[in-house]
């Protein structure tokens, strides 16, 4: 009899845990989704081991981005809190732009993701159409200024910054782009000097300039400032062509400082002394404000809406990592240019963008942006 | 000259050294990993590899690097003759003999001439720069937008008069190549153009994504098709090794003009791998008795481009550890970890640092030869991807391509891309207009552009008749296209010659 009775039962004994089991489960993802992000701070504060962080770069592997990144990535896994993984992402596109939007509007502020965003504050001074982030809602982690140095062609005749006011000839000067740095710089340059001068532009790149150069086809171009380090001496002793003036970098201040390690003197320095009722006026500031772009050349930042547990906890780690004895040393050798530590970069943004503001100076590089 | 020979001992010694030579071993293997697979590619490799290097002692560096870079241009070849994909944009000229040399069922032979191939032109190109070091720095100072311009140009009606039945077509797809390379910021202005107001188009197509649609897709769908394997037949030689090499025996005087062309291509920033394989293969048919056999399988056809894309490498080594300036994309990415390692260009790489230099050729030499024996070793297994079945091969293939257009930049645009290209390499393919052109037009369209304009914005229009280099390279640009024509006529009017005779012979019945 037992056995009839539990004929007709089975199924529904069979079906019934089945059901229990599903509805558990539903209810272990609910409390799994709510208590998510719960947790996810409460373990954020203390650590990241065994996750997964994620560094953002706006240029394709084998960049210069890329290798500074490659290059720094073992310190800022040494230093964040239980060591997690981490890994390179490159979001190349729309000259380093697109990195920024996807760290503003995509990455989520989890604390997962940071962002090394390159030569994006030259975007926002040349106002691309591209650019579409803001600076005032994404955490700033710090920055690292780039320098360049000009060289100039042996057949110009200018050996030290004191020769440019000879200069009769027009000087040729070579850039990548009519929106570059390096293309406003020398354009502003030369004209407070009151030196003729005509630039070339569309070089792909440093090697395409520096052989140009080379072949007297230009008479001026810039060099990235780690590359003028290690290559002077040989160049030098060649004599075909020689580092003059550096861009500088400008401090938060909004004074420009040379970089000591070459004896060369910073643009800003030679108009002050061969110019000195240039000072002051909208091109002066124009310059400012493209070298102010330059030294906000790598910003480190975080998506907006990260928690404040998470940012500390990235400045933290990060100002550690270029402390590193062992990184040190590496980005000495590299002729890197010291780290801007969060409160310096912010200032530097706003003074940027102040200067952007001036009706002047916008005037000066709209002048310079347009289509001849 | 003591000196010299001093400093390559030195290198060798350092090569042979502990923990070099294993580290050797390791970016080799990882090369060959990387130039097999369409779609990887050496620079992928390079930047995996990045962070081990970084920090090391110069020599280990090098020889991890280096091992990877040589490597990658032996093991392309292999998906070019066995599927009839380039493993690498350096390899898509070895498609053209190589693959039907494979439904030939010659792929071992195709294979053990191309490793022979690639190992003497490394060679040769290695003692050709030992040898005119200090010559070279004067030569490269002369060159400039212009010269670069007409190089350019020059590389682009190659492949388009070589590579189908009509220079017509050639040169059109060319262009077409360069209509779409002009997709994306304009060098010059900075403007965005054709890119359909995306912000993906802003850097242009990529160039991956369109060599797999281009070149994988049709082969793909043709397997698919005909739902069989890639050998059309069931005997294959495996054992054609003998007879490759005795190929490139017979044909040594052809390896030495194609290793020249090609290191004179790596030396010249900016022409790399593609242009160096296109150099040889016009030398191969141009100086063949009958070219009619290429394209059909011809052993000529595949160790010219070989040997030139080989020799290319240490070419493109001496630019950059000279001047800095990167003689390609590869280089470009070395360059960095050479300076991050201490090895700074300049004179001290062939002074001071002399056996440094030196180790770098060694290294590329013995990469190649470590790359060769392993691939002939597993060559047996690798030639058994022609007997897979197409319901095996065809989605395996497919997911590969897909990863491999995506790999580098995650974006999904690149999918959509490989599709979109996919589809017109059918179309190309099934109407027969040839691919090759297309992909160099992308290539070189982005060199070739900002040197006209600046040659222009320099010089006025007088760089066209002022320059001697710039002459030269034009008379060979006209040679390029004039040639080819005059043979395509001579030959249609003796086959027509030919055919009366036969008729005549057979009373009319064709």
């Amino acid at each position: 009899m037992p056995y009839e009775s539990h004929a007709g039962p089975v199924p529904a004994s069979r079906s019934r845990p089945l059901k229990k089991f599903l509805l558990s489960l539903g209810a272990a993802a609910v409390a799994l989704a709510l208590a998510g992000p719960i947790a996810g701070s409460a373990s954020a504060q203390t650590t990241l081991a065994g996750e997964t962080v994620t560094l953002l770069i706006g240029f394709p592997p084998g960049s210069a981005s890329d290798i500074f990144a490659r290059q720094i990535l073992p310190f800022i896994q040494k230093h964040l809190p239980g060591n997690p993984n981490v890994i390179v992402d490159s979001k190349a596109g729309a000259g380093g732009v697109l990195a920024a939007n996807y760290l503003y509007s995509a990455a989520k502020p989890d604390g997962h993701t940071v962002g090394l965003l390159i030569s994006v504050a030259e975007a926002l001074a040349v106002e691309s159409p591209a650019a579409q982030f803001d600076f005032a809602r994404m955490p700033i982690l710090g920055s690292q200024p780039i320098n360049r140095a000009m060289l100039v062609h042996s057949s110009t005749g200018i050996k030290t910054a004191d020769d440019l006011v000879n200069v009769t000839d027009p000087v040729l000067h070579g850039a990548s782009g009519p929106q570059n740095t390096a293309y406003l710089s020398n354009s502003l340059f030369f004209d407070m000097l009151g030196i003729p001068h005509r630039a070339l532009t569309g070089y792909q790149g440093q090697g395409a300039m520096q052989q140009a150069l080379r072949s007297a086809e230009i008479e001026a171009a810039p060099l990235t400032w780690s590359l003028f380090l290690n290559t002077r001496a040989s160049m030098e002793s060649e004599g075909i062509m020689r580092g003059v003036w550096q861009m500088g970098s400008v401090t938060a201040d909004g004074s420009v400082v040379a970089d000591p390690a070459a004896d060369i003197p910073t643009a800003h320095a030679i108009i002050q002394k061969h110019k000195p009722e240039a000072v002051g006026s909208p091109e002066y500031r124009a310059l400012t404000a493209v070298h102010g772009a330059l030294a906000l050349g790598r910003i480190w930042a975080l998506p907006p809406g990260t928690e404040q547990e998470m940012i500390d906890m990235w400045r933290a780690a990060l100002a550690a990592a270029y402390a590193d004895p062992e990184y040190m040393k590496i980005s000495q050798e590299a002729g890197e240019l010291p780290f801007q530590p969060p409160q310096g970069t912010q200032t530097l943004i706003d003074n940027l963008f102040a200067s952007l503001r001036d009706p002047e100076v916008q005037a000066v590089l709209k002048r310079l942006l347009a289509p001849t | 000259m003591d000196e010299i020979l001093f400093a390559a001992g030195s290198g060798a010694v350092h090569l042979f050294g502990w923990p070099v030579f294993p580290m050797l071993v390791i970016g080799t293997v990882t090369g060959m990993v990387f130039g097999l697979v369409p779609g990887l590619s050496g620079l992928t490799g390079l930047a995996l590899l990045f962070p081990i290097a970084i920090g090391q002692p110069p020599e280990i560096a090098v020889a991890l690097l280096l091992g990877l870079y040589a490597s990658g241009t032996q093991t392309d070849t292999i998906p070019a003759v066995l599927l009839g994909v380039p493993g690498s944009s350096a390899a898509a000229a070895t498609t053209l003999d190589g693959y039907p040399m494979s439904k030939k069922g010659e792929a071992g032979r195709a294979l053990s001439a191309s490793y022979a191939a690639n190992i003497v032109g490394t060679i040769i190109s290695c003692f050709i720069f030992i040898a005119a070091l200090p010559l070279l720095r004067e030569l490269i100072s002369a060159l400039a937008s212009p010269e670069f311009f007409m190089l350019a140009v020059l590389g682009l009606v190659l492949a388009g008069s070589l590579s189908g039945d009509s220079v017509a077509k050639g040169l059109m797809m060319a262009c077409g190549g360069l209509l779409v390379s002009m997709i994306g910021l304009s060098p010059n202005t900075g403007e965005p153009r054709l890119t359909m107001g995306t912000f993906y188009l802003w850097e242009g197509v990529p160039i991956v994504a369109v060599l797999l649609g281009l070149f994988g897709v049709p082969e793909v769908i043709e397997l698919a098709a005909k739902n069989s394997t890639i050998a059309s037949t069931a005997v294959v030689k495996t054992n054609g090794f003998v007879r490759g090499l005795r190929d490139v025996a017979e044909h040594w005087w052809l390896v030495v003009k194609t290793s020249v062309a090609g290191a004179a291509c790596g030396f010249i920033p900016g022409l790399g791998g593609p242009v160096a394989e296109w150099f040889g293969y016009a030398i191969a048919v141009n100086s063949a008795k009958d070219p009619s056999t290429f394209g059909k399988g011809d052993i000529r056809g595949v160790i010219a481009p070989e040997a030139a894309t080989a020799a290319q490498k240490p070419g493109a080594l001496i630019p950059t550890i000279c001047f800095g300036i990167p003689g390609n994309a590869s280089m470009a990415m070395l360059l960095g970890v050479f300076m991050i390692v201490g090895l700074i260009p300049g004179p001290d790489m062939v002074t001071t640092k002399l056996d440094i230099t030196f180790l770098m050729f060694w290294t590329i030499v013995a990469a190649n030869i470590i790359a060769a024996l392993l691939s002939l070793a597993l060559q047996r297994y690798l030639i058994l991807i022609c007997f897979i079945r197409a319901t095996i091969l065809v989605p395996i293939l497919l997911a590969f391509m897909v990863m491999g257009a995506a790999l580098a930049t995650k974006n999904f645009g690149d999918v959509v891309v490989f599709g979109v290209f996919g589809a017109l390499g059918c179309l190309f393919k099934y109407t027969n207009w040839p691919r090759v052109p297309m992909t160099l037009g992308l290539i070189l369209g982005p060199l070739a552009e900002p040197y006209f304009f600046l040659s222009v914005d320099r010089y006025g229009i007088a760089w066209l008749w002022e320059r001697p280099v710039v002459a030269t390279v034009f008379a060979l640009i006209v040679a390029a296209i004039v040639i080819p024509i005059y043979q395509n006529v001579a030959r249609r009017r003796r086959d027509r010659s030919a055919l009366v005779v036969k008729t005549t012979h057979l009373g009319g019945t064709r």
